[in-house]
C-alpha cells in the first residue's frame, strides 16, 4: 500500500501536464491562418483597409504648408513646411507611409482564397487598388519618385527597397484607376455602402493627376466621362455644403467617413477660435483673404471694386465668410472676434490665439451642428464635383481650347457660391482666364489642403511662399454699435513669420530616420 | 440566440465560481483543522488549574476525585501501580502536572499526560534509589527564578532539570519555574534547542534567573534560496537577504520602498508619492533588458506574487537571488533576479498577540516655484524688448497684479498652493496573533493602511488578511496553509481634458497666474485647456478596487529517512474594479458670464480586470551524509497557467453626477470592451549540492522551461548554473590567523532567460487581425479587421549570462564583517524593436520584436558591518555600495536610436540623454558672430546675446543634429546605503542614509516654464541673462524661446547631476521598561518617531526631487516627507 501512495506520489510529480498545455491562441483575436473563409470576413478585412486611408487632419491642415495659412504650433508639424525651414530631421508632418498600401497587398493576394461571387471579388479588388493608388498619389506628389510594389514586403526587403521614378509611379496609378473605373459601379444601390469608391472617385481621382502632371487632354477625357455618370452636381448652398447635415451630398465624390464616437473625427476643433474652446491651430493668411473678389466680381486692386483697406471684409465673395473668421465676425457666442485686444483669449500676439488675426471656419460654420465638435460625424470631402468642374476648365484653357463649356463650368461655380457670372470683357484670353481658374481654385478650395499641390504645379512657390508672411492690420477696435471692427489709421500688418522658399521645397525631404535605415532610398535633392 | 448565449455565458461563470468556493471550503476545513490541532496539542492540560483538597485517602480515591472535577482520566494497570497508597493531597488552583507531581513525587509511579488523558507507569528503581531519593528529598530546597532571551524577553518552555536525575519542569509564559526537591548542592542544566545549554550548580540558592544565549550565531542563519532554504556558511551563489524586521516600522505604503537603500546590487528608484502608485521601481544589477520585462521576479512564500500582495509587518525576511549560480533554478524569468519573500509563521510559543501600529503625515520632498503676477508682467515686458516690441504691460498694470486690487482682471493666482492642500495624513494598523506546539504553528494577522494624499481626492486604502499554518500530522507528513487577501480601495483626481491625473501636474505648473481660479461671480478662470482647479473640485474621480487572493497550499512526505516529497498547489487570484466618472464643466466669460469653454460631457468607465494564477510544484528531496561528505540532491517540476479577463463599458451624457453607474448614462455613443490571454508555463528543474568538511562546496543547478508564448520549435530552453565555494577559514592554516574567523570565496556562473517579452504579449509570435479596424459608411459603422502588428514567429527567449566571483569575510570574532562580489553578466537575443523602414507598411507601433540586442552590467558591490558597544551605547552599522557600468553593446548594426533627448548607442549606457553640448551663453554679438551658426533664430529675433551657445561638434560651421553627443544616464552608475542603529539603555535610533551618483537628471518644458501666454515661468528665470547681468545660469528671457528650449534643443546645459545623499528614514524609538509594563499586562511596549526623506543633499534642480522620472516635465506627483509616530505592542 505505502508502496503504491509512493509510486503514486512521483508519478504526479514528475508527470508532465497534458501534452497541449502549453499551445494558447489568442483568445481576442481572429488569427490570420484561419482567415478568409466568407463573405463576412472579406467584407471587414476590406472596410478595414478603408481605416486610415485618408484622414481629416491631412486635408484640414494642409493649407498651413501653403500661402494660405500658417500653423502656429511646431508640433501640429506643419510650420516648417509652411516657411521652409524643413529638413530632413525635422519633416514637418510625413506622408511617407505605406501601412495601407501594405494592407491593400496583403487583401490582394488573399481575397481569391475566399469563397465569394467573381464580381464582389472585382469591386472588392477595385476598392483596394483605388485606396492603394491613392497613397501612391499622394505620395509621389510630395516626394517624387518613391519605391513602387504590389506584394506584402518582408523585413529585409522593406528595408533595401530603392525609389521607383515618379513618373514611373504616375503611369502606375493611371492605369490602376483607368482599369478599376469600369470595375467599380457608379452608385451603390445600398445605403449602407454610401462613402465606398466609386466609379466616380476612380475617375476624378484620374482627372486630378492628368491635370497635375500637365496631360490636359486625357484630363478633359477624364473630366467628360465623369458629366457623363450623371451622379454628381453642385450642392445648392457653399456654405451648408461644409455642414455636417449635408454629409454624402450630390458634390461629394470622394471623402473621409466619420462618426461620432465609433470612428470620430476629431480635428474641427482645431479649427475653433481660442475665445470659442479650440485650439486656433490654422490660421489663415492676408494673402488668402485678398484673393476673395469683391461680391461685385472685381478684384481688391481693380479699379472700381469698392475696397476699402480699413474695412477689408465689407462686401467680399461670400465664400470668404464661410472659409475665414475675420476680425470683428460675430463668434459662436455672440461676441465680435477681436484678436487686436490684449484681454481676449483670440489675441494674435499670445499662444492659442489667433496669430494672424484670422481663424478657419469651413466645416464649423456653425458649432453647434455638433454634439461635441471634437467628436464628430462631419466627413471630410477630399474630391468634390466642382474640383472636377475646375480642373476641366483649366484643362481646357491650357489646351488653349477656350470655348463656352469653359466659361459655363467656372460660372456654375461663382454662381452657386453667390457671386456673379465671369466677365468675358475681363477675362477673355488664355493668360487671364488661367489667372481667374487659378484664384477660383484658391477661393473655392480654402482650407481644402489642395493649395500646395497647386503651387506646386503651377511652381509660383519663389513668388507667394517667400518673404513675409502678413495677418490682418494688428490694431483697431470694435465699434460698439456695428460690431465691425475699425482698424486705426497707423495700424500696420501682423507680420507673422518670415519665410523662405527654395525650389527643393517643391519636394519634401524623405524622413532622416527612414534613410537611416534604408541607405538604398536617396535623399531628395536639397535636403 | 440572445438567451443561449446569456446562459452559457452564466454557466461560466457558474464553473469559475465552483471552483472557487470548492477551493475556499477546503481552505477553510484545513484552517479549521489546523487550528483544531494547535490548540489540542497541550492547551487543556496546561491551561486547566483545580482546586481538590484531600487527607489521608487512597491514591485511587484521589484520581477519582481528579476525573470527577476535571475532564482528565487514568489509564494504569493497577496490578503495577500501587494504587492503595495513603496520601494527602492539598492542591489550590494548580496545574494537573504540579498535583500529579504532589502524589507521585519520589514514588516509582512515572506519569505522561497525553490531552486529557493521563497514563501512569512503573518506573524501576532500585530499593537503593529510592532511599537515595528519599533521603534527599528530606534535606532539599526548592529552586525559582525567570529564564530570559539576549533580548530580555521571557521564554517559555525552557527544560531545566536536575542534572542526571528526572527532575525535570520547564519555565511558563512569563518565563517562570520551579523546581522542588533539589539538593542544595545540586546542579541545574537549562536546554531549548537552538540555544546554547548552560549547567549551573545551585550553591544554596533559591532563585536563579538565567539569559540564554542563541546559538544561532551569523554563520548558523539560514537564507532562503530558490525552492529551500540553505545555512548562510554553505552558501557559494550571490544572496542577499534582509530580516522584515528591518522594514518594520519604516511609515512606507510598500515593501518595495521600503527595501530602498537596503540591500547591495538593489537599486530601487521611487519617482511618485502617490497614495497607492508609489510603488518603487526595483532594479537588481542594473538594466537587463531593453523591453517590459526589467523588473525581477517576485515570489511570496515560494510562489509568483505581487510585493502589494503582502503587508510589510508580515515579512519574515527577504531574501534577493542575484548572481545566476542561484538564480537559475527560476530559468527563464529570473534574467532581472529573483525577491524571495518569506512571510512570517508561528512558533512553538504560547498564544501572542502583538499589534504595530503608526500614524502620520506626509507632505512634498520640494515643490517647484513660480514667479508672481507681477514678476510675470516685468519678465514678459523685458522679453518683449528683445523683439523691438512695446511693453505689454504698464507699470500700473503691473502694481494691479502686485497689489490684488483688481483681481479679475489682474489676478496672481497661487495654483500650487491652491493645488496641495490634501491633507496628507497615513494610518497603518496591524495585528498579527502567533503561536504553536511542537506540531502546529499558526500566525493571523490583519492589517490596514490608509493614506490620504497632498492633493485632496487622492488616496488609498489597503486592508490585509493572512493566515499561516504548518501542521505536522503522524511522524512523516507535514503540510501548511497560506492564505492572504488584501482589499485596496484606490482613488485619484481625473479630468475631462487628458482623463488622467498627471494633467493635473502638468497644469498646475503651467497655468499662468494672471488666470484668476475664479472670477467674482464665482465662475472659473480658464485657459484652452481649461482650469486644473476646476477639474479637481469638479469631482472627477476615478477609483480602483481591487481584491487579491492568494493561498498555498503544501504538504510534505518523508518517504524514507532523507528522502522527501514536497507537493505546492497556489492560487491567486485578483479582480480591480475601475469607475472612472468625469463631470463636465461649462466655463463662463467674464464679465458677461456667457458660455466660453465647456469641457464635456460627463461620462464613465466602468471595467473589471480579472487575473488569475494557478501554479502546481512538486519537489523530490534527498539528504545524505555519510562522514565528511554530504549531498543535497533536488528535483522538481511545476505547472503553471495564468489568466486575464477584461471588460470595460462606457456611456456618456449622465442625467446625474451623483449616480455613476453606466446604466444612468445614455445608451448613445456607449462602448465596450472584452479581452482575454492565457499564458502557460511548464519546467522541469534539479539542484545538486555537495560539500566536503564543510570546507569545499559546490553546487549545480538546471531548469528547463517551456512557454506558451513561443512557438514550438523555440519553446524550450535550458538554463543550467554552477558554483562553488571554499571556505578557507576550515584550513589548518588559517589557525595561525585567529582574528579572522571566517572567510569564504565564493565563484559562480549561470544562464538566465527572460521571457517577459514583446511589452508583455502573451502572444507575440501569433499574426492576428486587429478588430479595431472599422470605417464608417452612409453614417453607419461598418466592422473592419486588418492586420495591425507584424508577428515574428522566430521568436525566442531573452538570454543573461552571469558571472560572479565573491569573497565573505568576519574578522574579530564577527565584530567586523565584510563581503564583496563582482559581477559580470552579459544579456543577449535582448528584444528590440529594430527599426524597420516605413515601406514594411507597419506602423512604428505595430512593429515586430526581433531578437537582437546585445547589452553589460559589470559592477561591484561591497558591503562592510560592524557592532559593538561603546561605553552605555552599542551600535550596528551596515553599510553597502554598489557600482554599475551598463553598457549596449550590440544593435545588431542599427541605431543609434534617438528618440527626442535621449539615445540607445552601442557602447553607451542603456538610455543615455542625448542632445548638444551647451558651451555657456553668448555676452556679446561678436561672440555669436564668431560661433558656428545656430538653428533656432528667426528674423524679428536673430541668434543673439544672452541665447545659449551649442558645441560645433564636427566643426562645420552649422551647429546642427549632428553635432549631438551623448549627455548621460539617467540610471545611477553607484548606488549606496548606510544603515545604523545605536542603542542607549532603553533608547534605540536607526539612521538610514542612502543616495546615488554618477547620474544625471534634466527637466524640461513646463518644469522651466516659458514666458507666452497662458504658460508660466518658474523661479529659475529670476537668475536669467540680461545685457547687465551676465549670468551663466540661465538665458535671455524671450518669448518665442524654441532655441534655449531643452525640450527643442536639448542640450546639457539643462542636464544636472542628479547624485543625491539622502536621509532616508530615521528612527528613534523608546521600549518602555518591563517594570511599568506588568501593570497594564504588556510583555513589550516600544514607542517611536519614524521620519521618512527628511533630509536630501543634491545640486540638481532646486524643486525638482533627485528621483524625479528622468527628463520630466514636472507632471508628477512630488515625493513625500513623512513624519510618523508608532507604537509596537507584544501581550
Amino acid at each position: 500500500m505505502k508502496k503504491v501512495f509512493i509510486f503514486f506520489l512521483l508519478a504526479i510529480t514528475f508527470a508532465s501536464c497534458n501534452k497541449d498545455f502549453l499551445d494558447r491562441s489568442p483568445l481576442d483575436q481572429l488569427s490570420s491562418s484561419t482567415f478568409w473563409t466568407s463573405e463576412k470576413e472579406v467584407t471587414a478585412a476590406l472596410n478595414g483597409l478603408y481605416n486610415g486611408w485618408e484622414i481629416g487632419d491631412n486635408i484640414v491642415y494642409m493649407d498651413c504648408a501653403s500661402d494660405n495659412a500658417y500653423g502656429p504650433f511646431p508640433w501640429e508639424n506643419y510650420q516648417v513646411l509652411g516657411n521652409g525651414l524643413v529638413t530632413a530631421a525635422d519633416p514637418g508632418n510625413s506622408r511617407w507611409n505605406f501601412v495601407t498600401i501594405r494592407k491593400c497587398n496583403y487583401f490582394l493576394a488573399n481575397v481569391d482564397k475566399a469563397p465569394i461571387s467573381d464580381d464582389m471579388k472585382k469591386v472588392s479588388k477595385g476598392q483596394a487598388r483605388f485606396l492603394r493608388a491613392y497613397q501612391y498619389f499622394i505620395m509621389e506628389q510630395v516626394y517624387g519618385d518613391v519605391p513602387l510594389f504590389t506584394k506584402e514586403l518582408t523585413i529585409e526587403e522593406a528595408n533595401k527597397v530603392t525609389r521607383t521614378p515618379k513618373v514611373d509611379v504616375v503611369k502606375f496609378i493611371l492605369d490602376e484607376l483607368a482599369a478599376i473605373a469600369s470595375d467599380l459601379p457608379a452608385s451603390y444601390s445600398n445605403a449602407a455602402d454610401q462613402g465606398r469608391i466609386t466609379k466616380g472617385a476612380a475617375l476624378a481621382l484620374k482627372a486630378r493627376i492628368e491635370l497635375y502632371e500637365k496631360k490636359y487632354t486625357e484630363c478633359v477625357a477624364t473630366c467628360n466621362a465623369v458629366f457623363a455618370l450623371n451622379q454628381y452636381d453642385l450642392f445648392p448652398s457653399y456654405t451648408d455644403l461644409f455642414r455636417i447635415q449635408n454629409n454624402n451630398s450630390k458634390e461629394d465624390i470622394l471623402d473621409v467617413q466619420y462618426k461620432a464616437n465609433d470612428n470620430s473625427n476629431w480635428v474641427l476643433g482645431v479649427l475653433v477660435p481660442g475665445s470659442q474652446g479650440g485650439w486656433s491651430s490654422i490660421d489663415p493668411l492676408q494673402s488668402l483673404v485678398d484673393a476673395y473678389e469683391m461680391k461685385n466680381g472685381k478684384t481688391i486692386t481693380e479699379t472700381g471694386s469698392g475696397y476699402n483697406p480699413l474695412k477689408p471684409y465689407s462686401n467680399r465673395d461670400p465664400r470668404f465668410y464661410t472659409t475665414i473668421w475675420y476680425p470683428g465676425a460675430v463668434l459662436y457666442d455672440g461676441s465680435n472676434m477681436n484678436p487686436l485686444d490684449k484681454n481676449s483669449a483670440d489675441y494674435y500676439d499670445q499662444y492659442g490665439g489667433a496669430r494672424t488675426g484670422y481663424n478657419a471656419r469651413k466645416y464649423i460654420w456653425n458649432i453647434s451642428d455638433y454634439a461635441d465638435v471634437w467628436n464628430s460625424g462631419m466627413n471630410i470631402m477630399v474630391i468634390r464635383f466642382a474640383e472636377v468642374l475646375l480642373s476641366y476648365a483649366e484643362a481646357k484653357i491650357e489646351l488653349g481650347q477656350i470655348d463656352n463649356s469653359v466659361y459655363a463650368a467656372i460660372d456654375r461655380i461663382r454662381l452657386r457660391a453667390g457671386m456673379p457670372a465671369v466677365d468675358r470683357n475681363v477675362y477673355s484670353d488664355q493668360t487671364t482666364l488661367r489667372n481667374l481658374v487659378r484664384r477660383e481654385r484658391r477661393v473655392e478650395f480654402g482650407m481644402e489642403g489642395l493649395r500646395w499641390f497647386d503651387i506646386q504645379r503651377w511652381k509660383i512657390g519663389e513668388q507667394v511662399m517667400k518673404g513675409d508672411a502678413f495677418g490682418s492690420l494688428n490694431a483697431g477696435s470694435i465699434d460698439p454699435v456695428t460690431g465691425e471692427m475699425i482698424f486705426a489709421p497707423n495700424a500696420t500688418p501682423i507680420n507673422v513669420e518670415t519665410r523662405d522658399f527654395k525650389a527643393i521645397n517643391y519636394l519634401w525631404p524623405i524622413p532622416q530616420k527612414q534613410i537611416d535605415i534604408n541607405s538604398n532610398l536617396k535623399q531628395n535633392t536639397g535636403y | 440566440m440572445k438567451k443561449s448565449r446569456f446562459n452559457q455565458e452564466a454557466g461560466g461563470i457558474k464553473s469559475q465560481f465552483q471552483l472557487i468556493l470548492i477551493f475556499m471550503k477546503i481552505t477553510v476545513f484545513l484552517t479549521l483543522f489546523c487550528v483544531f490541532q494547535a490548540f489540542a496539542g497541550n492547551s487543556y492540560s496546561q491551561n486547566t488549574r483545580l482546586s481538590i483538597n484531600l487527607s489521608n485517602v487512597s491514591v485511587k480515591n484521589a484520581l477519582e476525585n481528579i476525573e470527577k472535577e476535571s475532564e482528565f482520566y487514568f489509564l494504569y494497570n493497577s496490578k503495577l501501580i500501587n494504587v492503595d497508597r495513603p496520601v494527602n493531597l492539598s492542591a489550590n488552583h494548580k496545574l494537573i502536572k504540579d498535583i500529579l507531581h504532589e502524589l507521585f513525587d519520589g514514588t516509582d509511579v512515572k506519569y505522561t499526560i497525553i490531552d486529557r488523558q493521563i497514563v501512569l507507569t512503573p518506573v524501576k528503581f532500585s530499593k537503593d534509589e529510592i532511599n537515595t531519593i528519599q533521603q534527599q528529598k528530606k534535606n532539599t530546597i526548592s529552586v525559582s527564578g525567570v529564564v530570559k532571551d539576549k533580548n530580555g524577553n521571557p521564554m517559555y518552555g525552557v527544560n531545566i532539570f536536575l542534572s542526571k536525575t528526572q527532575n525535570v519542569t520547564s519555565t511558563d509564559a512569563n518565563g517562570k519555574y520551579v523546581l522542588n526537591n533539589i539538593p542544595p548542592n545540586g546542579v541545574l542544566v537549562f536546554r531549548f534547542i537552538g540555544y546554547k545549554e548552560v549547567t549551573v550548580p545551585v550553591n544554596n540558592r533559591t532563585t536563579i534567573d538565567l539569559i540564554l544565549e542563541s546559538e544561532i550565531t551569523d554563520l548558523q542563519e539560514v537564507v532562503v534560496v530558490g525552492y529551500g532554504t540553505q545555512k548562510k556558511v554553505n552558501l557559494t551563489g550571490a544572496v542577499a537577504q534582509v530580516s522584515g524586521s528591518v522594514l518594520k516600522s519604516r511609515p512606507v505604503s510598500n515593501v518595495s520602498s521600503a527595501l530602498q537603500g537596503v540591500l547591495p546590487g538593489v537599486v530601487v528608484i521611487q519617482s511618485s508619492g502617490q497614495p497607492g502608485s508609489d510603488v518603487g521601481t526595483i532594479r537588481i544589477r542594473g538594466i537587463g533588458s531593453f523591453g517590459s520585462g526589467k523588473n525581477p521576479l517576485i515570489l511570496v512564500d515560494g510562489v509568483k506574487a505581487s510585493m502589494n500582495d503582502v503587508d510589510q509587518n508580515d515579512v519574515e525576511n527577504i531574501s534577493v537571488l542575484k548572481d545566476g549560480a542561484s538564480a537559475a533554478i527560476y530559468g527563464s524569468e529570473a534574467a532581472n533576479g529573483v525577491i524571495l519573500i518569506t512571510t512570517k509563521k508561528g512558533k512553538n510559543k504560547p498564544l501572542q498577540l502583538s499589534y504595530a501600529g503608526n500614524m502620520g503625515w506626509q507632505s512634498p520632498t520640494c515643490l517647484p516655484n513660480y514667479l508672481s503676477s507681477a514678476q510675470y508682467a516685468t519678465l514678459w515686458n523685458e522679453a518683449l524688448t528683445y523683439e523691438n516690441k512695446a511693453p505689454k504691460y504698464t507699470a500700473a498694470e503691473i502694481q494691479k497684479f502686485r497689489d490684488g486690487s483688481d483681481p479679475d482682471h489682474y489676478a496672481n493666482t497661487d495654483w500650487l498652493g491652491k493645488f496641495y492642500k490634501g491633507s496628507g495624513l497615513q494610518t497603518n494598523h496591524h495585528f498579527d496573533v502567533a503561536g504553536g506546539s511542537e506540531n502546529t504553528s499558526y500566525m493571523f494577522s490583519a492589517g490596514y493602511f490608509n493614506q490620504d494624499g497632498v492633493v485632496k481626492g487622492s488616496s488609498n486604502t489597503r486592508y490585509n488578511m493572512r493566515s499561516n499554518v504548518d501542521t505536522k500530522i503522524g511522524k512523516r507528513f507535514t503540510a501548511g496553509l497560506n492564505i492572504s487577501y488584501s482589499l485596496t480601495d484606490f482613488a485619484e483626481p481625473t479630468n475631462p481634458y487628458t482623463e488622467n491625473f498627471s494633467q493635473f501636474f502638468r497644469q498646475i505648473n503651467r497655468i499662468s497666474p494672471m488666470v484668476p481660479y475664479k472670477y467674482s461671480d464665482g465662475s472659473y478662470g480658464s485657459v484652452g485647456d481649461g482650469n486644473p482647479m476646476a477639474w479637481l473640485e469638479s469631482g472627477s474621480e476615478s477609483k480602483m478596487k481591487t481584491n487579491q487572493f492568494l493561498g498555498i497550499l503544501n504538504g510534505e512526505y518523508e518517504i524514507l529517512k532523507g528522502l522527501k516529497i514536497k507537493e505546492i498547489f497556489s492560487y491567486r487570484f485578483s479582480n480591480a474594479l475601475g469607475n472612472k466618472f468625469i463631470n463636465d464643466i461649462q466655463y463662463y466669460n467674464f464679465p458677461s458670464h456667457t458660455a466660453k469653454l465647456y469641457q464635456g460631457p460627463n461620462r464613465l468607465y466602468s471595467s473589471s480586470a480579472n487575473a488569475s494564477n494557478i501554479t502546481s510544484q512538486s519537489l523530490l528531496t534527498y539528504d545524505l551524509s555519510l562522514k565528511q561528505h554530504s549531498i543535497h540532491v533536488m528535483a522538481g517540476h511545476q505547472a503553471e497557467l495564468t489568466r486575464n479577463d477584461y471588460l470595460q463599458g462606457f456611456r456618456k451624457n449622465f442625467l446625474s453626477d451623483n449616480l455613476e453607474q453606466l446604466n444612468v448614462g445614455s445608451t448613445d455613443g456607449q462602448t465596450n470592451i472584452g479581452t482575454a490571454s492565457e499564458l502557460a508555463l511548464e519546467s522541469y528543474f534539479g539542484r545538486i549540492n555537495y560539500d566536503f568538511a564543510g570546507k569545499y562546496l559546490f553546487e549545480v543547478n538546471a531548469r528547463y522551461d517551456g512557454s506558451s508564448r513561443f512557438m514550438a520549435s523555440n519553446r524550450w530552453s535550458l538554463f543550467p548554473s554552477a558554483s562553488a565555494g571554499w571556505r578557507i577559514t576550515q584550513e589548518k592554516f588559517m589557525k595561525q590567523f585567529s582574528f579572522i574567523n571566517n572567510l569564504k570565496l565564493r565563484i559562480g556562473w549561470g544562464m538566465l532567460g527572460n521571457q517577459n517579452v514583446a511589452s508583455g504579449s502573451y502572444y507575440p509570435t501569433s499574426s492576428t487581425f486587429d478588430a479595431g479596424q472599422s470605417y464608417t459608411f452612409g453614417d453607419l459603422i461598418a466592422s473592419g479587421v486588418a492586420i495591425t502588428s507584424a508577428s515574428n514567429p522566430v521568436l525566442k527567449w531573452e538570454a543573461t549570462r552571469d558571472a560572479n566571483i565573491g569573497i565573505d569575510g568576519g574578522l574579530f570574532n564577527d565584530k567586523l564583517t565584510f563581503s564583496v562580489d563582482y559581477f559580470d553578466r552579459k544579456s543577449s537575443n535582448l528584444l528590440l524593436q529594430l527599426p524597420i523602414a516605413a515601406t514594411y507598411g507597419y506602423a512604428v507601433t505595430g512593429l515586430p520584436d526581433q531578437n537582437a540586442g546585445d547589452m553589460i552590467n559589470r559592477g561591484l558591490e561591497i558591503v562592510l558591518g560592524t557592532h559593538g558597544k561603546m561605553g552605555p551605547v552599542s551600535y550596528d552599522l551596515n553599510f553597502n555600495t554598489t557600482f554599475i557600468h551598463n553598457e549596449v553593446t550590440n544593435l545588431k548594426g542599427t541605431g543609434p536610436w534617438i528618440n527626442g533627448n535621449t539615445i540607445v548607442e552601442e557602447g553607451s549606457p542603456y538610455y543615455s540623454f542625448y542632445g548638444y553640448e551647451c558651451e555657456g551663453i553668448f555676452n556679446t554679438a561678436a561672440e555669436v558672430a564668431a560661433h558656428a551658426k545656430q538653428q533656432g533664430g528667426s528674423t524679428a529675433v536673430p541668434i543673439g546675446p544672452g541665447d545659449l551657445k551649442y558645441k560645433d561638434q564636427n566643426k562645420d560651421g552649422v551647429i546642427d543634429d549632428k553635432d549631438r553627443v551623448n549627455l548621460g544616464s539617467s540610471f545611477p552608475g553607484v548606488v549606496f546605503g548606510l544603515n545604523a542603529t545605536l542603542k542607549y539603555k532603553d533608547f534605540d535610533l536607526n539612521l538610514l542614509f542612502q543616495g546615488a551618483t554618477k547620474v544625471k537628471g534634466y527637466i524640461t518644458m513646463e518644469a522651466i516654464g516659458y514666458v507666452d501666454g497662458t504658460a508660466k515661468p518658474s523661479s529659475l528665470w529670476l537668475d536669467r541673462w540680461t545685457p547687465t547681468n551676465n549670468s551663466t545660469t540661465f538665458p535671455r528671457a524671450l518669448v518665442k524661446w524654441g532655441r534655449n528650449d531643452g525640450s527643442v534643443y536639448p542640450s546639457s546645459f539643462w542636464v544636472k547631476d542628479a547624485s543625491y545623499l539622502r536621509l532616508k528614514n530615521i528612527q528613534l524609538g523608546y521600549t518602555v521598561s518591563p517594570k511599568w509594563l506588568k501593570v497594564i499586562k504588556v510583555s513589550s511596549l516600544r514607542v517611536y518617531y519614524s521620519g521618512q526623506n527628511l533630509l536630501t543633499i543634491t545640486k540638481f534642480y532646486k524643486g525638482f526631487d533627485p528621483e524625479a522620472p528622468a527628463g520630466t516635465r514636472g507632471d508628477y506627483y512630488p515625493q513625500q516627507v513623512v513624519h510618523s509616530f508608532g507604537l509596537n505592542v507584544n501581550f
